[in-house]
């Protein structure tokens, strides 16, 4: 006989489901600013406060494989045992950054700081940020609160101009990386034991490029002399002006006497596109760059097919050099520069990168309750000693100061015992190796460049013109910037896709005025350097 | 209906109203609307509640100023959806892969449970079960790593081709190949676990009938197109508008992880165009416009297909 279940049991589990409904209600935090500005001057750490403040940040990828969250590593315990402050931190899930910043943003639920693109990350720009009560306009906080980042400020006049908006406003607590001698670390790499082998001369221009890239393929077997993993991002060296460069533009918007200019709408990119469809055509750029993923690339180098692709020195050299090493005691990678058309020109674009590092920053938002608390802990990352700590970790265990003051990193993290990569080991401590409210010290990539090669990059791909055609941290209106954004999907769908068949040889150039710089006119495109053009503009009158 | 379980009040001849019946009718039948009481909560908290935030799709929606707060701007959205330049290609490309993806692989399941139908030997007949809709449990991006890597210039695929004649080149760089990849995957993936609704409906159908036929002399084949089939038509239906109310939907997840800027002639499509939107500047309110707009159109087919239905089959949805 089968036992019925009672009524009542029945009833309880309906009960029980509904209640998990229940589960996904929070209060609703009555939150509101209180604002009594400090009475300036110098803040003298640890501050006295018993107050807990809430931190999102997207959690490193450095830090992620080794710490659930920011706030179990040590660099959070030092730096919350020398500031006084107790921070609760709030992390993304991992690659969710935007998607749950915008949900977070548009639900009104805040945490007090948050650290994130605010550049060109929030739609509308920082203005619309602040004016929409999202974040707060930190002018106040940082005279009152933040002397030490104020002093930063006035004595670099064009980082100062760099992360304010155009309406004067400071948004953020930026992240810096003022040195320019670190500001480009991406370019081109080649083998130099092959160069060396077959007698040929480090490769300067376009043609040099070509021999090169042709006596690889032939003489030493190399299937895919050039290469790169398209799969992420189709154009990256491109962008950063890897060999376009040579023709005068780049693969997007940059400056030229003060006027804005995109690159493809410019005569030299139909120059590029033949030389780089005639190099397709030859085999000297691997058929597949468009769908290699970084492991087929890591692959193609290790293998000997790739003789020449653009690199990371910390995580590419550094993985590569010792593994080809392996293989032949004399392997090496060099840094090259990009290519220029005609011998004894200097190149004019790399990928260098503005002080205001990515547009990342801390902002203080309308939840925070006691916005000067939060000034003055973000104001610690640009103190002397804060910026020892947010550059190297914790004095006596991740580094010691050497009698000529010199943050010496220990073996803790150069040659960790527990087998972590430098990388790893070093973001446990401190900030040193990614971006935060700090300026980042050349003393640093001093020591996180352990090989030569890793060294030399930074000067070799440096030495261009690239300053003049940098394109500062500009912001559209908030009007501008959704028109702009429905200018530019079409605009990239179209060149991007022209670009990528006019490689690949899918696509004749004959009729380049017809099928290309008339159908970008006819995207707008105009209006889109006009846009930028008057955000250009508005900065340089800030 | 429960109405002819209830004996009805007042005697025979009184006419109750309807509110009085109903409330009788869940009185009777306490523990089952109180079993489906959870799911009513769910569908009206989720679904419905929520879609009062399709009028952002009217508005600039500006994130620190809340729903209400937001200006209207009436049907710019739309018009800057319908206006721009590649709107008719992604509109295109949608319908193609949609249909195509419904003409191969809605077939493809019956097809499969047909031919497992007439198989005897149970060891074998289980042994393809299992193989066939194995696939169905592999995540999408292992399967889309692994559609990149076979149809490489060096992939097995595109080798086992090229005895036939293909060349030997990369196949996801060809916009002409996207389709066929796309379709034939989806069938590869789907048609075991699809074929599982069809097998259950196969062991509705009554075996006398396949005795009847058999002694009045009808093969295999005419047992197929006259018991079998018409059998499991009303099953064949409703997965189909159910399968049309979809269509709109071209999984965004697979197209972004399989095409590249050299295939976006053909592999594009809307989900995918508003992904590179909304990647620039979050344009909540134009995504929303495009949701809506395909919902619309996804409503559009449904009720298409099921009135067709109805006309043609006696059966439908509702």
């Amino acid at each position: 006989m089968k036992k019925r279940y009672g009524r009542i049991p029945a009833l309880c589990l309906a009960c029980c489901m509904l209640a998990t409904l229940a589960a996904g209600c929070q209060a609703k935090t009555n939150t509101s600013a209180s604002g009594t500005s400090g009475a300036g001057g110098a803040v003298t750490y640890p501050l006295s406060s018993d107050k807990a403040l809430t931190y999102w940040v997207n959690l490193n990828g450095n830090v992620s494989p080794n710490y659930k969250s920011l706030g179990d590593t040590p660099y959070a315990k030092e730096l919350e045992k020398e500031t006084g402050v107790k921070i609760e931190y709030k992390h993304p899930a991992s690659g969710q950054a935007t998607t749950e910043f915008n949900l977070m943003v548009s639900s009104g639920t805040l945490p007090d700081m948050i650290e994130y693109n605010w550049w060109n990350g929030f739609p509308g720009g920082p203005d619309a940020a602040i004016n929409n009560n999202i974040i707060l306009k930190l002018n106040k906080y940082i005279t009152a609160d933040a002397p030490d980042l104020a002093k930063l400020l006035k004595s670099k006049s064009s980082v100062d101009k760099q992360i304010k908006s155009d309406s004067g406003n400071y948004y953020v607590f930026p992240s810096l990386t003022t040195d320019p001698t670190m500001s480009t670390t991406y370019g081109l790499a080649i083998r130099g034991d092959w160069l060396k082998e077959l007698g040929l001369s480090t490769p300067e221009t376009i043609d040099d490029w070509h021999t090169v890239l042709t006596q690889f393929k032939t003489k030493k077997g190399a299937s895919l002399p050039f290469t790169y993993d398209g799969a992420s991002s189709t154009f990256r060296p491109f962008e950063s002006g890897l060999f376009i460069g040579a023709f005068g533009v780049t693969k997007g918007f940059y400056l030229e006497n003060g006027k804005v200019k995109f690159g493809p709408g410019e005569a030299g990119y139909k120059e590029w596109l033949t030389t780089m469809a005639q190099w397709y055509k030859e085999g000297l750029i691997d058929n597949n760059f468009a769908t290699n993923d970084s492991k087929a690339k890591d692959a193609d180098v290790l293998n000997g097919k790739t003789g020449a692709l653009p690199v990371y020195p910390g995580s590419d050299l550094g993985k590569y050099i010792p593994a080809l090493q392996k293989q032949s005691a004399d392997a090496t990678l060099v840094p090259v520069q990009s290519p220029v058309l005609k011998k004894g020109e200097k190149a004019q674009f790399s990928a260098l990168v503005n002080s205001f590092n990515g547009g990342n920053g801390v902002a203080i938002t309308t939840s925070c309750k006691d916005p000067d608390l939060a000034a003055k802990f973000l104001n610690y990352g640009y103190s002397a000693k804060g910026s020892l700590l947010y550059n190297f970790g914790v004095p006596g265990v991740s580094y010691n100061l050497s009698a000529s003051n010199y943050p010496q990193m220990t073996d803790e993290v150069l040659k960790n015992p527990k087998g972590l990569s430098i990388g790893q080991a070093w973001a446990s401590y401190a900030r040193g190796v990614y971006v935060g409210p700090y300026d980042q010290s050349k003393d640093y990539i001093d020591q996180y460049y352990v090989l030569q090669q890793q060294k030399d990059a930074l000067s070799v791909w440096s030495n261009t013109d690239m300053a003049k055609h940098l394109l500062p941290p500009i912001t559209p209106t908030s009007d501008e910037s959704s028109q702009l954004a429905k200018y530019m999907t079409d605009i990239n769908t179209f060149v991007n896709e022209y670009t990528l068949q006019a490689i690949m040889g899918v696509q004749s150039l004959s009729d380049y005025d017809k099928t290309f710089t008339a159908k970008l006119k006819s995207l707008n495109v105009d209006k889109a350097i006009a846009i930028d053009q008057a955000a250009y503009d508005r900065y340089n009158k800030r | 209906m429960n109405e002819n379980v209830l004996p009805a009040a007042g005697g025979p001849g009184v006419r109750e109203s309807y509110g009085k019946r109903l409330i009788r009718c869940i009185l009777a039948n306490k523990s089952l609307y109180v079993m489906i009481l959870p799911v009513l909560v769910y569908y009206i908290l989720f679904c419905y509640k929520p879609m009062y935030g399709v009028i952002i799709a009217f508005k600039n929606f500006i994130p620190g100023r809340g729903i209400l707060g937001s200006p209207w701007i009436g049907l710019q959205n739309f018009t800057d959806l319908f206006t721009g330049p590649y709107f008719s290609r992604i509109l295109g490309n949608t319908m193609v892969i949609s249909l195509s993806t419904i003409l191969f692989g809605f077939p493809a399941p019956i097809i499969l449970a047909l031919l497992l139908n007439e198989i005897q030997n149970g060891v074998f007949k289980k042994t393809v079960q299992t193989i066939t809709y194995m696939p169905h449990f592999i995540s999408l991006v292992v399967v889309c790593g692994m559609i990149l890597e076979f149809t490489r210039d060096s992939g097995f695929i595109t080798h086992v081709l090229h005895v036939f004649g293909f060349p030997l080149k990369t196949m996801m760089n060809d916009p002409k190949l996207f389709v066929p990849v796309y379709v034939i995957s989806d069938i590869w993936q789907t048609v075991g676990w699809g074929s599982i609704i069809y097998l259950a409906a196969l062991t509705g159908i009554d075996p006398q009938l396949y005795e009847a036929a058999e002694i009045d002399g009808a093969g295999r084949w005419k047992q197929m197109c006259h018991i079998t089939l018409p059998g499991i038509m009303p099953t064949i239906l409703i997965m189909l508008i159910l399968r049309m109310g979809g269509i709109m939907n071209v999984g965004f997840e697979k197209i972004i992880l399989l095409y590249n800027p050299a295939t976006y002639p053909t592999a594009d499509v809307i989900s995918s165009y508003v992904y590179r939107m909304g990647l620039q500047n979050f344009q909540m309110s134009y995504a929303t416009a495009v949701g809506l707009f395909n919902s619309v159109i996804n409503f559009g087919f449904l009720i298409v297909s099921n009135w067709m239905s109805r006309k043609f089959n006696d059966s439908g949805l509702w």
